[in-house]
């Protein structure tokens, strides 16, 4: 034998021995299938800056902000929640997953650890300087925690989609997208067409009166988007001066509630009280009775949109004449969670 | 050894001075009026308010009041806010005065009885739970509470102070307990509110402010300060025979104890009454009442009125910065009062006489 029959035969023991390994691979149904098998990671830089690598194989995920649970269930993320805020009661069947905190601003450490979630989803709450400790405690636990503003449309659609690839339903997560960018779009056409001196002015109220948003708020962004204009755009504080408000004169004014039950009650009792302010008595929003009362949770997630259009309508209402904000409430929760809606979010 | 005739004349040099020195912060307050009366967030200046007030009490004059926005700025906003802060000050400092006196000790205040703390109390069970005993009347549920454990407060210091005997360290002291429990209980709920808004509400309201002053407040409180005032004077000769010491009283036929009641119950009501609207606006109450002995000596029949405009004073200061150093935006009084009347008080300890208290 000689040398050149040696390599030809080794050589094709080799061939054979790779083949006969690749057909066998090739016909294992598992491994195609499997994700664990082959991971996809994603990074994602969340509301603070923070950059996350996250993979598509997590199994057990906890979530302190309402807003993020809904999306979680919405794309249907439900089965992996070990964990949740006390805040977060929908949808109804969220109830059952164990409360691992009152909200982002008060995670509980214990009962987070305790759950193991493999990642912890909480709101901008719990990456304040106060909560530092707690943050780094759960950090130090192996959990990765993603802070993110459910309520900040802009980065909305880049935390859909890194909520869908966690929960490997990416399909899901682009037709979320499409569906609440829809009616985002529709606002936001019909105040581009506006002239400025067309936008009527607007008086902002948090929960409690004379606490307004100025231009770094949140609140601000969502009231230019639908067509107003803040009167506290520029103001240096939170809490206005009441000669303030009466001197702008706005012709709208609008006060948030955090309501639990969404009865009438909840938006009756803040609406009489601004309507019987004495020191807004001259003000046009007053005597035109353009005092509109809304549910905060209207803004959260997946239903922002219903939240811009209800503000959109309240300030231009011929312009937004064809749009029933609370038929897309409706129609949004029947689509996402296959439930009809109660109680009250927006008054009158 | 001086003759009487001296020493009446000698007595009527030194009340002359002291009608001086009232007249002269009786000046500066009136400077501080006009001015607050002028600047404010909003477009009407002085001349703007005098037509407003002039066209509306004298209507046959023909006087343009100007539009509604400037009418309604002045009427609903600035001159019930200026009111209520004169009628604050006036109360807070005159019951402020009364109690160091009564308990003869110079850091006291109105607030000494646990009226703060129990006012805080009530007012954050309303803000953060919104129950109370005037759910029905929102804009009135912080108020209610507020003034019910302002007066449950006094009565709980009243109660342990009584078993001690009506003295006043045994009333400081139950103050201080009280002070502390309803602190305690106000910073429970702080930390266990849902809402995080709430929370800055409290806040707000513990620092004080003047921002929800309407007519209705005013015409609740004037009463309240009238009658406590005008009864906190009556009893100015008292104060003067116990600030000399519990045994020269007695010897002078003032019923110590007598006094020392009713006059926790003139400056609980007093207080509790401006705080309920106000919140806690703690430092006027305790250091005007120095400044007016500093200033006239300690007659309390001088230091009452003296102290009561001072206290007027530095809250109509304070809350016409409060309205302006932000732009839009309104700060609680509370800060600006100590702001402005701490360095002034470190000066007069510094430079003024040693023996106020003596």
């Amino acid at each position: 034998m000689n040398k050149m029959t040696v390599i030809i035969a080794v050589a094709l023991i080799a061939i054979i021995s790779i083949s006969a390994f690749a057909l066998y691979s090739f016909s294992d149904p598992e491994s195609s299938t499997t994700p664990s098998s082959t991971p996809e990671e994603i990074t994602y830089v969340d509301a603070k800056g923070n950059t996350i690598v996250v993979s598509n194989n997590v199994t057990r995920i906890a979530s302190l902000n309402m807003g993020i649970t809904e999306l979680i269930c919405a794309l249907d993320g439900e089965e992996m929640l070990v964990g949740r805020s006390a805040g977060c009661l929908y949808p109804p069947s969220v109830e059952s997953v164990p409360i691992v905190g009152d909200s982002s601003y008060y995670p509980n450490v214990e009962l987070i650890v305790e759950q193991n979630p493999e990642i912890l989803f909480a709101d901008t709450m719990l990456a304040s300087s106060k909560k530092a400790e707690l943050l780094q405690m759960i950090k130090d636990a192996g959990i990765k925690v993603i802070i993110e503003q459910p309520g900040n449309f802009t980065r909305l659609p880049g935390f859909i989609e890194c909520i869908g690839t966690i929960l490997n339903n990416e399909e899901g997560a682009t037709e979320t997208i499409e569906y609440i960018t829809s009616y985002v779009d529709i606002v936001h056409e019909r105040v581009e067409s506006l002239a400025e001196e067309d936008k009527p002015l607007v008086y902002f109220e948090m929960t409690k009166a004379w606490r307004s948003a100025t231009n770094t708020s949140v609140r601000h962004q969502y009231l230019v988007e639908a067509g107003g204009i803040n009167i506290n755009a520029d103001g240096e504080g939170s809490t206005v001066t009441p000669e303030f408000v009466a001197t702008a004169n706005p012709s709208i004014i609008i006060r948030m509630v955090s309501s639990d039950n969404n009865t009438l009650n909840d938006f009756e009792i803040p609406y009489n009280e601004i309507m019987a302010t004495p020191q807004l008595s001259t003000v046009d929003a007053i005597t035109n009775s353009e005092v509109y009362i809304y549910d905060s949770n209207i803004f959260t997630g997946l239903r922002y949109p219903v939240g811009l259009l209800y503000w959109a309508k309240w300030f231009n209402p011929e312009l937004f004449a064809d749009i029933d904000p609370a038929a897309t409430h409706e129609e949004l929760n029947q689509h996402f969670y296959g439930l009809s809606l109660d109680g009250v979010y927006a008054y009158p | 050894m001086r003759s009487s005739t001296e020493l009446k004349e000698l007595y009527q040099k030194s009340k002359k001075r002291k009608f001086l020195a009232l007249f002269f912060i009786f000046l500066i307050f009136l400077i501080v009026l006009v001015i607050s009366l002028h600047f404010g967030a909003g477009e009407p200046r002085l001349d703007d308010v005098i037509n407003v007030v002039l066209s509306r009490l004298f209507p046959f004059l023909n006087i343009n009041p100007g539009s509604e926005i400037i009418q309604g700025i002045v009427l609903n906003i600035r001159l019930p806010r200026i009111a209520l802060a004169i009628i604050a000050g006036l109360g807070l400092a005159a019951a402020g005065a009364t109690m160091q006196g009564v308990l003869r000790n110079p850091l006291v205040s109105s607030y000494t009885l646990g009226i703060s703390a129990g006012a805080s109390f009530g007012a954050s069970i309303a803000i953060i739970f919104q129950l109370g005993l005037l759910v029905e009347y929102p804009r009135y549920i912080t108020v209610g509470n507020a003034f019910l454990f302002s007066m449950l407060s006094m009565l709980i210091v009243y109660g342990i102070a009584c078993f001690r005997g009506i003295s006043s360290e045994a009333m400081i002291l139950a103050g201080v307990a009280v002070n502390y429990l309803f602190s305690a209980l106000v910073s429970f709920m702080q930390y266990v509110s849902p809402e995080s808004e709430a929370v800055r509400s409290v806040v707000f309201w513990l620092l004080g402010s003047f921002i929800n002053s309407t007519w209705t407040s005013v015409l609740f409180v004037i009463p309240f300060v009238g009658i406590t005032i005008i009864l906190m004077m009556r009893q100015s000769w008292d104060l003067n025979a116990i600030s000399l010491g519990e045994e020269t009283a007695i010897s002078l036929g003032v019923n110590s104890k007598r006094i020392t009641t009713t006059s926790m119950v003139l400056v609980t009501l007093a207080t509790a009454s401006i705080v309920s609207f106000t919140g806690i606006l703690g430092f006027v109450s305790l250091v005007s009442p120095h400044f007016a002995r500093m200033l006239v000596g300690n007659d309390h029949r001088f230091v009452l009125p003296c102290s009561a405009l001072m206290g007027s004073c530095l809250l109509l200061c304070s809350d016409t910065l409060a309205r302006l150093l932000l732009h839009n935006s309104d700060i609680p009084v509370g800060i600006i009062t100590s702001l402005l009347g701490v360095p002034f008080f470190i000066y007069l300890i510094l430079t003024k006489r040693r023996r106020n208290w003596k």
